[in-house]
């Protein structure tokens, strides 16, 4: 029981984490100069 | 920022570095393994068997490299902005560091302070975390927050030097040399901390930004950031990590981070390495690099025991894939942070401190 949990928790996990990643990849090319540079400084 | 100047690449726009977010990614993950690898014990109740990983040579604490690339690369990107004209003045600049830094940093220490561990931190404490003041011991209320009070106190150099006094950067490792002789006439802790070797890097990551485009780096670039990831390796099997940092960190760790940086943003520049730095997983752990690097150690403290406690995953599938999974759902959480928290947190704050930059 707890195998299938740990393995639904790190599908779900890796699909949240799949999907930010996509849709925000498409969405970084709309950034502007200063999120760009956001980005990159901290 | 529409009215950024062209930068010195050529282009209208700003240049983002790939190889630098993809680096930032790597290292906040490096720092991330390192406390899951300290923390693993207790968040199994000291209960053998213990992670291979952690006791393999020096590989526990391998991952605090993390910061030297970390500082390396924060060089690089207050030069970078300098050359771009990104602000006008220290105000200003101080302004967009305070403003990108602050909101999750703040919000990150009130919440551990207040809600994780209430009544642990004296006000104090407090207090100096939220205005990054060094104390002598080095301490912040959330353990990474030491390096962002060097970050901050280098920002403040760096934007007096360039932007008030309008001098070289070579000013930046003068002021650096100076603290060194201030500890040894004052032995001022303020001094001491603001001496170690390590802040050097900040100091090499603006040089690195000045030399990447020379020929001769550009033509041995594969060969530097090659050279820098072999000796950074190689100190897992002879560099016994501590928290003295000092020159013992900065010869194994701080050197070879130099040389990867240097090799790295020289490789894109004239570029090479793009199958590296195109990595779309290493460029989002880049971009949520600040979110793991800062929330990772708050979850040592609710998180384990849903992983070690109810679902027991040390039990079934052994301590090793238990540390990495951990760790693993750590960097997922600070990808899942950063998006839903740190982005729409710092363009919020942007939007309010708009009147102070124009």
């Amino acid at each position: 029981m707890k195998i299938l949990l740990t393995v639904a928790l790190s599908v779900l996990g890796i699909a949240i984490v799949s999907l930010i990643i996509r849709y925000k990849t498409r969405q970084t090319q709309k950034e502007t100069d200063e999120e760009k540079l956001d980005r990159m400084t901290w | 920022v529409s009215s950024l100047p062209v930068n010195p690449i050529g282009n209208a726009t700003v240049t983002e570095y790939r190889s630098i977010q993809t680096l930032r990614g790597v290292a906040a993950t490096m720092v991330a393994m390192m406390h899951v690898l300290f923390f693993y014990p207790q968040a199994v109740g000291d209960k053998p068997p213990m992670p291979y990983m952690a006791s393999f040579y020096h590989l526990r604490g391998f991952g605090g490299s993390g910061i030297q690339i970390f500082f390396v690369i924060s060089g690089f990107i207050m030069a970078y902005l300098n050359a771009i004209g990104e602000t006008k003045s220290f105000f200003q600049f101080m302004v967009r560091r305070i403003t990108r830094i602050a909101p999750l940093y703040w919000m990150a220490t009130l919440f551990f302070a207040y809600v994780v561990v209430p009544g642990h931190f004296s006000t104090e404490r407090v207090i100096d975390s939220l205005f990054f003041i060094l104390r002598p011991d080095n301490s912040t209320v959330v353990g990474p927050g030491w390096s962002l009070n060097f970050e901050m106190i280098f920002y403040v150099i760096f934007g007096l030097i360039t932007l008030t006094f309008r001098v070289s950067f070579v000013w930046v490792g003068l002021v650096f040399l100076a603290f060194g002789a201030l500890s040894e006439a004052t032995n001022f802790y303020f001094f001491t901390l603001m001496s170690d070797p390590i802040v050097w890097c900040f100091f090499a990551g603006i040089v690195i930004f000045h030399t990447h485009r020379l020929p001769f780096v550009q033509k041995n670039s594969r060969s530097i950031f090659v050279a820098g990831l072999v000796i950074l390796l190689s100190a897992i099997f002879w560099h016994t990590a501590d928290k003295s940092y000092g020159v013992r960190q900065f010869l194994p760790w701080g050197v070879p981070s130099m040389m990867i940086v240097l090799g790295a943003v020289s490789m894109e520049d004239c570029g090479k390495g793009r199958r590296i730095f195109g990595n779309r997983i290493l460029l989002v752990l880049g971009n949520a690099s600040y979110s793991i690097y800062l929330m990772h150690e708050i979850l040592f403290f609710r998180f384990p025991s849903l992983l070690f406690d109810i679902i027991g995953i040390q039990k079934w599938a052994g301590p090793d894939v238990a540390a990495l999974f951990f760790l693993a759902s750590l960097v997922a959480i600070g990808v899942v942070i950063h998006y839903l928290i740190e982005k729409p947190l710092t363009r919020l704050v942007r939007a309010l401190t708009k009147p102070l930059l124009s």
